[in-house]
């Protein structure tokens, strides 16, 4: 036998007590877990080089246009190593419910700005860049519609019109690429911006952003004022951004995700803080007899409080261990499910490192007034030997 | 069988009285349950709130005509060129200058609001006719814009919380100063968080002057738009579908609101099975510290069924307490409250929260099954224990 | 009465001088002893009656270092322990004490021979050496067969019998014991009493027992009576 052997004892002797509390610790840690799964695959940050790659986007939001004229200015820029323009199309296959995600970009700028995003094997990079009509398509998404190298798909835009007053654009499947993260999108696909804005009637020559990749990182905001005080005063004004901060920005219209999330995880642990801190110290004043009984064996006031945070320890981390496991199943049926709306979605590591904290934050919290109410249990009171 | 309620009555009026001397555990309680209807009513207000601001931007007077195949204004496109082949379309009310028609098309600008912070709201383009093709909207200040010149009208939400949107004001867009010459109102709904100016301005510097993206008409009677519709489906070149306004916004409330409700759900419930554990926690303890005074009255001659009611009305107390407490700050902290989040067109739409009669019922009736589940299994071995071990303890 | 046979040279293990401890009790100041004096010698098993509230108890609480006194010398085994603190009476306690409750005061969820194990968690042991002792401490008892019984397996005598392999386990100077027969039946407690006995006789224990019960008492060695915290027979006190 050994002390833990009482800790464990300790918490088992009222299985039901202890399972509760179990419960509803699992129960905040599940809330806490799922929700910050959804919050991360929210923000963009977490993509690769997403702190380094910068957007210039039309000041008005990445919804409004800029002239292509802009991505060769910003080529030239000092700090700029490679710049790679992108126009978003919001086009279908066969029915308006299928829409699919597709940017019409400068095949080889843009390949090699998105290397650590998208893998691409060097045949289907070569075809890709080599067909005029061609199309990278993501795997998931030549699974879904059973597209093929070599296939000609027509496509159908909800927005922009050809000259001829058709929607419809012919492509041809040059290559299929994969996510170079686990959990990264492959639900998207990209054409060639000559052959897309070449049959333009509407919004020609126009692009949603330029992705920049800097030289020295260090000058990229330097770089990003220099850029938008350019266009200051232009018809199409631009905000230079990284990547990352673009989409926080985005994110933060939706409503402060992160401070909802803050708040209900919040919530959750006020609730387990009272349930589970006063059950505790309702279990210390139900074995003052016992600790009584230790201290007269010649546990000290420190053995004797080490083996009630102990138990508060165990139970903690048991709570915990079971809400975040539910979370993680939950989250990758969650991520099959969402992939296309919300990529990414996964347990990162930053969330299991934060759940640590919650969980020793937890243990101090609700264990500290029974733990020191265990170690001041007075022998002679609490054997009523008086 | 008043004999029974009696002694119900006077069992649990005795659980009840000893409520204080358990004020701690009970209290926690409480507080649980407080905030798992809280979280929940905070989602249902949300979807409610959202829901009628976004409901009511429709009216059945008018129609909104999109290009076949798309579900909103934000993906569809409509060729100019084929603009003119709808002034002679059916069901369309008349005005001074001809039919009641109005082609638009929005952008997103970016604006600053009160407290500095940027945000986008949707520029809407329109035509002349844009205030009359809307039963709904009405200048709460200033004027219509003037066409061909740089001018805005503004809705009442945005002029409250935007710093570029004040009456008077003017605005910087697309290398050029804009006027905000007039406020319009609109019950409320979500048209008040746009801005609209002139629509082939707003075709020459935010997009393209080659197409719109839908096109609003007054219909002469509610019943004309069958009319319209006929008419459109006829012309099979001209690739449009009208439906009435009201149909169209309430479809996009709906799916807007459902999302709230998918996540607001799961997280209540969470809430309340976490709240749960801590009411049978409570209800346990409870039972086992009035343990000797359960006995006591089983002696005296009271029967099972009474404890059992009575530890049921104890946690039944403590839970109506609880989402009483909830609804409460609910109601004080989050009624009315202004909110915004992103809309169809990705851009901001005001709303308030609005705490409906129907959700509160709804989060109150998730409390009182935490309650009797969280009462019954307790109340159930209260009422079942053998006296002599109870007497023992 | 055959101990001064067995013990050749006075050699006192416990040693009191002038004990006075009073209690706060509201306002006014409750004395149970004023300088109260006793020497026990080594090996000798000790008998304490007395009426209630005659401070038998509090003398109890005293020897075994859990209440600490007013004023004057309290020596176990040459030891001054009157002015230890909080800690320093633990870890003697751990050292030096066996302790017997009229209630046993088992830990439930433990079985007997992990009870009995307990009080060796604060020594450093192999534990090959802490189950050899348990094993020895059961057997002394004669409840070797019982040790992987719960508390509420056991019969009343049973878990005294346990209580005092748990008080004997880590090889104490001094075994106290508060009323250990006083919620067993006679035969029971006749167990328990020669367990006692043995541990006087064979293993030199010293042993201070406080007890209503004048069966129990004679089975001590000698019996001093305590009344309103004086022992009223002087002539067996030193």
């Amino acid at each position: 036998m050994r002390e833990t052997t009482l800790v464990r004892r300790n918490a088992l002797r009222n299985p039901v007590r202890m399972l509760l509390m179990v419960g509803c610790i699992a129960v905040a840690f599940l809330i806490f877990g799922v929700l910050s799964a959804v919050a991360t695959a929210f923000r963009l940050e977490d993509q690769p080089g997403g702190h380094e790659r910068m957007m210039v986007v039309n000041r008005n939001g990445f919804q409004q246009t800029l002239p292509i004229a802009y991505a060769r200015d910003v080529a030239r820029q000092p700090n700029v190593a490679v710049s790679s323009p992108v126009r978003m199309a919001l086009v279908y296959w066969r029915q308006p419910k299928d829409i699919v995600s597709a940017v019409m970009v400068e095949p080889e700028t843009y390949l090699d700005l998105s290397k650590d995003v998208v893998k691409v094997a060097d045949e289907d990079r070569a075809r890709f860049v080599a067909t005029r009509d061609g199309l990278l398509v993501g795997r998931a998404l030549a699974e879904r519609y059973g597209w093929k190298r070599g296939d000609q798909v027509t496509l159908q835009s909800f927005t922009d019109l050809r000259e001829d007053g058709s929607r419809a654009w012919r492509f041809t499947v040059a290559g299929i690429y994969t996510a170079a993260q686990p959990g990264g999108s492959e639900l998207a696909m990209a054409g060639h911006f000559a052959y897309y804005n070449e049959a333009l009637l509407t919004g020609r020559d126009r692009i949603n952003w330029v992705l920049v990749q800097g030289r020295d990182l260090a000058a990229n905001d330097a770089m990003a004022r220099t850029i938008d005080a350019g266009y200051a005063n232009s018809a199409a004004a631009t905000r230079t951004q990284s990547e990352a901060a673009l989409g926080r920005a985005f994110l933060s219209q939706i409503g402060d995700l992160m401070l909802i999330v803050r708040l209900i995880v919040g919530a959750a642990f006020v609730v387990i803080l009272c349930v589970v801190g006063n059950t505790l110290i309702f279990m210390v004043g139900e074995r003052t007899g016992e600790i009584g009984v230790l201290k007269t064996l010649g546990f000290s006031r420190l053995r004797v409080a080490r083996i009630f945070a102990g138990e508060v320890a165990l139970i903690a981390v048991a709570g915990a261990v079971a809400g975040m496991s539910v979370a993680a199943l939950i989250v990758s049926a969650l991520g099959t499910a969402l992939k296309d709306v919300l990529p990414g979605m996964t347990m990162g590591a930053s969330t299991l490192a934060m759940a640590a904290g919650l969980v020793a934050l937890l243990i101090l919290l609700t264990g500290i007034l029974p733990v020191l109410q265990a170690g001041r249990v007075n022998i002679v009171e609490a054997l009523g030997r008086k | 069988m008043t004999g029974s309620v009696k002694q119900i009555a006077a069992v649990a009026r005795i659980a009840l009285l000893g409520l204080p001397s358990r004020a701690r555990m009970s209290s926690a309680t409480v507080l649980s349950i407080a905030l798992a209807t809280l979280v929940l009513l905070g989602f249902l207000a949300m979807a409610s709130g959202f829901r009628a601001t976004v409901a009511g931007t429709g009216s059945d007077q008018s129609a909104i005509i999109l290009a076949e195949g798309s579900a909103s204004e934000f993906n569809s496109a409509i060729d100019t060129a084929r603009l003119a082949r709808l002034d002679n379309a059916p069901g369309i009310a008349a005005g001074k200058n001809g039919p009641l028609l109005s082609a638009e098309s929005f952008a997103t600008i970016s604006a600053v609001e009160d407290g500095g912070g940027e945000s986008s709201v949707t520029l809407r383009g329109m035509g002349p006719q844009g205030l009359a093709v809307r039963p709904l909207a009405r200048l709460a200040g200033g004027r219509m814009f003037t066409p061909g010149r740089n001018e805005l009208v503004v809705g009442s939400a945005l002029a409250g919380r935007y710093r570029d949107f004040k009456l008077g004001g003017s605005v910087r867009l697309a290398g050029m100063m804009w006027r905000v010459v007039g406020v319009f109102e609109a019950g409320g709904s979500a048209m008040e968080s746009e801005v609209w100016a002139d629509r082939k301005l707003v075709g020459q510097f935010f997009g393209s002057s080659a197409a719109v993206q839908s096109v609003r008409a007054r219909l002469s009677e509610a019943s004309a738009l069958a009319l319209l519709q006929r008419y459109l489906a006829a012309d099979t070149s001209l690739k449009l579908v009208a439906r009435s306004e009201r149909a169209y916004f309430a479809a996009q409330a709906r799916n807007m609101g459902k999302l709230i409700l998918f996540v607001g759900w799961p997280l209540g419930i969470a809430m309340a099975v976490g709240a749960l554990a801590g009411a049978l926690n409570t209800m346990f303890t409870s039972v086992s510290t009035r343990s000797t005074e359960i006995a006591t009255l089983r002696i005296l001659g009271f029967r099972g069924p009474s404890i059992f009611v009575s530890t049921m009305a104890e946690a039944v107390l403590l839970v109506l307490l609880g989402s009483g407490l909830g609804v409460a700050l609910a109601g004080l902290f989050l009624q009315g409250r202004s909110a915004s989040t992103i809309g169809g067109n990705l851009t901001q739409v005001m709303f308030k929260f609005d705490l409906a009669a129907n959700d509160i019922v709804q989060a109150v009736t998730l409390a009182l099954i935490v309650g009797v589940l969280g009462g019954a299994v307790p109340a159930w071995r209260a009422a079942r224990r053998p006296l002599v071990t109870a007497a023992a303890e | 009465m055959n101990f001064m046979q067995r013990v050749p040279a006075v050699d006192n293990l416990i040693d009191i001088v002038d004990l006075s401890k009073s209690y706060r009790r509201g306002s006014t100041e409750v004395p149970i002893f004023d300088k109260l004096s006793l020497s026990i010698e080594r090996g000798r098993f000790v008998a304490l009656m007395g009426p209630s509230g005659s401070g038998k108890t509090t003398l109890l609480n005293l020897l075994a270092g859990i209440d600490r006194p007013n004023s004057g010398m309290l020596a176990v085994d040459g030891e001054r322990i009157d002015g230890y603190s909080e800690s320093g009476l633990t870890q003697w306690r751990a050292n030096t004490l066996g302790f017997i409750f009229q209630f046993y005061n088992l830990m439930p969820m433990l079985t007997a021979a992990q009870n009995v194990e307990l009080p060796l968690l604060l020594h450093r042991m192999s534990a090959k050496e802490r189950r050899r002792r348990v094993d020895t401490a059961l057997d002394v008892v004669g409840l070797a067969d019982r040790a992987r019984h719960r508390p509420r397996e056991l019969s009343g005598g049973q878990q005294q019998r346990v209580a005092i392999a748990r008080a004997l386990v880590a090889d104490p100077k001094l075994i106290l014991a508060d009323e250990p027969t006083g919620d067993l039946d006679r035969p029971s407690a006749n167990a328990v009493l020669e367990i006692l006995r043995l541990l006087a006789d064979e293993l030199g224990k010293t042993i201070v027992m406080v007890t209503h019960d004048p069966v129990a008492a004679r089975a001590a060695d000698l019996t001093l009576h305590l009344e309103k915290g004086r022992f009223v027979n002087e002539a067996v006190a030193a």
